[in-house]
């Protein structure tokens, strides 16, 4: 590559890094989202859910893009705690809970299509509790 | 490992994949979204209450914790339940994973 090109170079890498600051939420970013959008949410009629719809759902995103830009071993060491005490636990208060609203409704359906929303534990435990017992699904 | 429940004994089973990054990269990635929901409650100037982070959980659960996504009003019961009648059975299945969260982030400080 010629040398002429390095002080392009230098001028990139300079925007992409302003840019990757940019992306990133600040404290405000947050107070704001929790002020205006989860604290205003209202979910007595349809009209109401799906007015925070796209805010939720945007700033959540946001987030996720900030900490998919995190080390590797920081990502790990959250979806091992996630995973450890908290994911497997709420999905396993669900799935032996046969009226949960969002699971119960699943568990009226084929093995493929619970496959298709239950993690590779949460099917197993779902096999373990309702495909041995039937008579208790 | 079809029922690999510890998080120690999935990145083991890691290692049996064609592609152990890979592998690992998915199941790294299958905890990020309820990380993202947790933190996105956790990096502001206040830190909230635990009855303020059951609720904005709930909140923001009933827009990202199904699968049916703006169908979710007609598709989703628990969406439809108002927030402020949230049983506290309710809020118990959800508080392990941000409070997970919560753990994570004191030792591990982004």
């Amino acid at each position: 590559m010629k040398k002429a090109f390095y002080p392009l170079l230098v001028v990139l890498a300079g925007v992409w890094v302003i840019a990757q600051a940019q992306l990133a939420l600040s404290k405000q970013d947050y107070d704001e989202f929790y002020t205006h959008v989860v604290l205003n949410a209202r979910n007595t009629s349809k009209e109401e859910w799906l007015a925070s719809y796209d805010p939720v759902v945007n700033f959540v995103a946001k987030v996720r893009q900030d900490v998919d830009r995190l080390p590797d071993a920081t990502k790990q060491a959250f979806a091992k705690a996630v995973h450890n005490n908290g994911y497997w636990k709420s999905q396993e208060a669900r799935i032996l809970d046969a009226k949960d609203p969002f699971l119960g409704s699943r568990l009226k359906g084929s093995d493929d299509q619970l496959k298709a929303v239950l993690t590779p534990q949460g099917f197993e435990a779902y096999r373990n509790r309702y495909g041995q017992r039937p008579d208790l699904g | 490992m079809a029922n690999a429940q510890i998080w120690d004994d999935l990145a083991a089973d890691a290692r049996n994949y064609p592609n152990p990054t890979e592998r690992m990269g998915v199941i790294v990635n299958n905890q990020l979204n309820a990380v993202a929901s947790a933190l996105s409650l956790m990096r502001g100037s206040k830190t909230l209450s635990d009855a303020e982070m059951d609720y904005a959980t709930a909140v923001i659960w009933r827009y990202t914790g199904h699968f049916s996504a703006k169908e979710g009003w007609e598709e989703e019961a628990l969406v439809r339940t108002p927030y402020e009648q949230m049983p506290e059975a309710e809020k118990a299945k959800d508080r392990p994973v941000w409070k997970a969260v919560q753990e994570a982030l004191k030792a591990n400080p982004i």
